[in-house]
């Protein structure tokens, strides 16, 4: 937080609040929040430049007669921001004109409290020389399988965010983040075959550390011969109603998207109808079957070193684990303090803010599928002939969560319980109902894969994990393309 | 006597330092938005912010950054990290010199400053559109009205000190009228008098009431009329894959096929800033190039990547006045229209499906082509040129080129479209694709 320290952030954020009081807010909050960046990218094993980014500003929301009013800036001066908060006041009362009622935020405890991410190994001690050289390392390791890699792009980045949260009702939190990602764009080429293409992506937060733990050297290398080996050997993916075992990749995606997503409680309420859309649940499906009783989906901020950790939310409430679905029953909603209200509950401390310039709204953080029981094995042991589907590339869902798309990337065949031959592109698509409903039995070999969920307008880039174990799905439809 | 503003002290220090190259920008804008859900506002935004970015480089070791809430204290850190960075990396040889020359800049652009004072108006306009899709019969709608203001300064190392205005209002509307029957429109405008919230908002709320009681369809190829929305998704991609970056990445299906026919004959798209009153009409570039004309794709043939000094030096080619600093991006789409008139357009296509709107398109392989995405809002089985129910739960699952290729019939009006999925202007009319491959979910 270059240039402010904490007492003058604070006081000033105060002032912002009261003046806001006094012009006629019923409730106020306001954010400092700073992200500062570095990164780099090698595109085909050359530096591209040397990229930084500072973002800082507030953002302050206000209640005025029922009406909700967010407004941001990045010129922190007195006196612009007491035209920021004018404008906020005014654009809010304006809007409660058409409103049949009034919003209100649920009643939560204000909690006074500073969180922060350690670092075993500071990023801001890792030189860029040595970042590029890690890069190099890890392009080599791309390059050098025996294989025609005829294009890489891959990048490093790193992002510190600083938060100071206060509202009206005394809550004080502030926050440090650090979040280092990882992206790559690998195209594998063969002479009579074409082109295969993988994107990954990994993020975590803390340390160096947390980039060592990815083994990003050994992935690489290991991914460009499994491209390789889907280009050159893959067959035709077989079709028909048939078995199919997910990995942790594509049970992580089917978490997010056809759970995690649609239980969000601004989408059910109809808050997001124009851009990311609504749900297939409503306010009185809790309860509602989904899927078999082997499912068992979770969001989770509070997991140490992950992409979406945070321990207070961005309405200054504490975070917790969230039951999305309990034995294949719809358990609970991602909810911020407005939808709360509505649905006369407390908030389950899911609002996040992508940066200063936007309201909070309600987002996942580490979603994923409950670990269960069973070895891979034994998942492949129970299926006579089917399709095991790794890793995807493609893949979309309607804005109601209910058809969706997944198209395998790393995929083989399973004939007599063992995975054989490599298949191109099984294409697996399905409604969540059917897909939640065919699962019967879960893997425990949870893992996680980061990724920027992308709600919102004006556009909220936030980071998450998406996860869970492999698992197995009973008699669904399988389509092959090409 | 002038003031010198932020970012030409900052191209002073930089020099000051022994930076050898440098583009320094500041970004001074204000938004205000009101967003909606079921007939009511359910937030009002304003924004007012002021960014720098600064492009430099010695000895061809190049650093791109911005940064916010630049006091002039800070500045003198900024510029420190900055030559610190911009020595501590290494020469690059997408290095590109800065493009010096007697460049033309077009005069006389206009901007409608009158669009930054309309705060709460906003509501009323939103209050409009709401209005509308009610009396079309719609029971409910949801959107967002954005009003935007701001003002590019860009100072270089070569002597450049430019000035350019932008305003503009644009409106995303969708109608509910039950909750699978949906319509979506918008109005986009530079100027007040162009803007029309009441169409977007009956627009969308006839598509919505026309599209009760949807039904299920078999899948297979069928030939599909697309309306201004789906359209203008389609093409911001495909001129989206022209960047030169996107293509010497790979990330796009027309790497290495300059020259070559990729689409049918009756498509021409071209990237065009020079638009008078365009949502994206642009002077010039992040390098202080002129903007300038460029065709991407004529009848069916690709023309030109988009390019940036870059991007132009690893291609042997010459900017096109499209840079981003790193990756060059159109500024403002444009199809040729056709000569079919719209009206017309349905019986042209005899039998088919009508799809006015998609989202959430995803690849396989860029390089290929390979894509899906979701068939949204009102989708229309049709035979005999008249629309005969309203369909559900499909999906485009095809290839781009193969799209392009199959473009039967252009209609012979532009619609200006920017939304939540079509961020870069784009102007298209609607057209007829031959032999579309649908599917649906398994599980309906």
């Amino acid at each position: 937080m270059v240039g402010k320290g904490m007492n003058d952030i604070f006081e000033l954020l105060k002032k912002v609040l009261d003046y806001a009081v006094a012009t006629g807010a019923s409730y106020a909050e306001a954010r400092f929040h700073s992200d500062s960046d570095k990164g780099v990218a090698l595109k085909n094993g050359e530096v591209e430049a040397a990229e930084a980014s500072y973002e800082v500003g507030m953002g302050i929301r206000v209640l005025v007669n029922g009406g909700l009013g967010f407004a941001s800036t990045n010129m922190l001066k007195p006196e612009n921001l007491t035209r920021v908060v004018d404008k906020a006041v005014k654009m809010a009362r304006a809007s409660s004109c058409l409103k049949s009622s009034r919003i209100r935020f649920s009643e939560e405890e204000a909690y006074s409290v500073d969180w922060r991410v350690s670092e075993k190994k500071r990023l801001g001690d890792w030189s860029l020389s040595s970042k590029i050289d890690f890069l190099k390392t890890l392009d080599k390791a791309a390059i050098s399988q025996g294989v025609d890699v005829s294009s890489r792009y891959i990048e490093y980045s790193e992002r510190r965010t600083g938060r100071v949260y206060v509202n009206t009702e005394g809550a004080l939190v502030s926050a440090l983040v650090p979040r280092p990602s990882f992206f790559a764009l690998i195209t594998v080429a063969d002479p009579s075959k074409g082109v295969v293409q993988r994107t990954l992506q990994f993020g975590g937060s803390g340390g160096v550390e947390v980039v060592e733990s990815w083994r990003l050297e050994e992935k690489l290398g290991a991914e460009v011969k499994t491209l390789h080996k889907m280009l050159t050997e893959s067959v035709r993916a077989p079709e028909g109603v048939m078995d199919v075992v997910v990995g942790s990749e594509v049970a992580g995606i089917i978490s997010h998207e056809a759970s995690g997503h649609p239980g969000e409680a601004d989408r059910i309420l109809g808050r997001e109808g124009a851009q990311a859309g609504e749900s297939y649940l409503k306010a009185e499906d809790l309860g509602r079957k989904i899927g078999s009783e082997a499912v068992n989906v979770v969001d989770d901020p509070a997991i140490p070193g992950s992409y979406g950790f945070y321990l207070f939310d961005d309405e200054g409430v504490k975070a917790r684990r969230k039951f999305l679905i309990k034995e294949g029953r719809i358990c609970e909603f991602l909810m911020n303090r407005e939808t709360a209200a509505r649905l006369g509950v407390k908030s389950n401390g899911s609002a996040r803010a992508s940066r200063y310039g936007v309201e909070p709204i309600v987002r996942m953080s580490n979603t994923f599928i409950l670990p269960g029981d069973h070895s891979l094995e034994e998942l492949l042991s129970g299926v006579a002939k089917g399709v095991y589907v790794k890793s995807f590339m493609e893949w979309n869902i309607d804005d109601k969560r209910w058809n969706q798309r997944y198209v395998g990337l790393e995929a083989y065949m399973i004939e007599e319980g063992r995975i054989t031959r490599p298949v191109r592109n099984p294409v697996i698509e399905i409604t969540t109902e059917r897909l939640f409903s065919s699962v019967d039995a879960v893997g425990k070999d949870l893992d996680f894969v980061a990724a920027t969920c992308g709600k919102g307008d004006p556009m909220q880039g936030m980071p998450v994990y998406m996860g869970g174990p492999s698992f197995r799905m009973r008699n669904i439809m399988v389509r092959g393309v090409g | 006597m002038k003031m010198v503003e932020l970012h030409e002290k900052a191209l002073k220090m930089l020099a000051d330092r022994g930076v050898e190259e440098a583009i320094v920008t500041l970004y001074e804008s204000e938004e205000s938005s009101v967003r909606y859900a079921n007939n009511e506002p359910t937030v009002a935004l304003s924004e007012n912010i002021s960014i720098l970015t600064i492009y430099s480089s010695i000895k061809e070791r190049c650093f791109v950054g911005s940064f916010e809430n630049v006091s002039e204290d800070f500045l003198e850190k900024i510029v420190d990290e900055v030559v610190t960075l911009t020595k501590n990396s290494p020469p690059t040889p997408f290095y590109a010199p800065l493009p010096r020359g007697a460049f033309n800049y077009r005069v006389g652009k206009r901007v409608e400053r009158r669009i930054r004072q309309l705060d709460e108006q906003l509501v009323s306009h939103v209050s409009e559109a709401v209005r509308a899709s009610r009396e079309a019969g719609a029971e409910r709608s949801a959107g967002i009205l954005y009003s935007s203001h701001m003002v590019e300064k860009l100072a270089s190392s070569t002597g450049l000190s430019l000035q350019e205005e932008f305003a503009s209002l644009t409106l995303n509307h969708r109608a509910f009228a039950s909750p699978e029957a949906t319509g979506q429109w918008v109005s986009c405008s530079t100027s007040l008098e162009g803007f029309n919230p009441y169409e977007a908002g009956r627009k969308a709320g006839e598509i919505a009431v026309a599209s009760l009681n949807p039904v299920l369809i078999d899948e297979g190829a069928y030939d599909v009329y697309m309306g201004p929305l789906i359209f203008a998704n389609m093409m911001s991609e495909v001129a989206g894959f022209a960047s030169g970056f996107m293509v010497q990445i790979e990330m796009s299906f027309m790497t290495g096929k300059i020259g070559q026919k990729i689409g049918s004959e009756k498509l021409t798209i071209r990237d065009d800033p020079t638009m008078p009153g365009g949502l994206g009409e642009k002077i010039f570039d992040d390098e202080g190039i002129p903007t300038q004309r460029t065709i991407i794709i004529e009848k069916g043939v690709l023309r030109n990547y988009l390019h940036n000094s870059r991007t132009a030096k690893v291609a042997g080619a010459s900017s096109t006045g499209n840079a981003g600093i790193i990756s060059p991006h159109p500024w403002n789409i444009v199809v040729e229209p056709g000569n079919v008139k719209e009206e017309n357009m349905m019986q042209k296509l005899g039998k088919g499906l009508y799809l006015t709107n998609s989202w959430y398109q995803r690849y396989q392989n860029y390089r290929t082509g390979d894509f899906s995405t979701i068939v949204r809002d009102g989708a229309f089985y049709v035979e005999d040129g008249e629309v005969k129910h309203p369909v559900k739960g499909i999906r485009i699952s095809d290839n781009l080129q193969r799209i392009i290729s199959n473009i039967e019939e252009l209609s012979d009006r532009l619609y200006p479209i920017k939304w939540w999925e079509v961020t870069t202007p784009t102007y298209v009319p609607t057209a007829i694709i031959r032999n579309v491959r649908i599917t649906k979910a398994f599980g309906y």
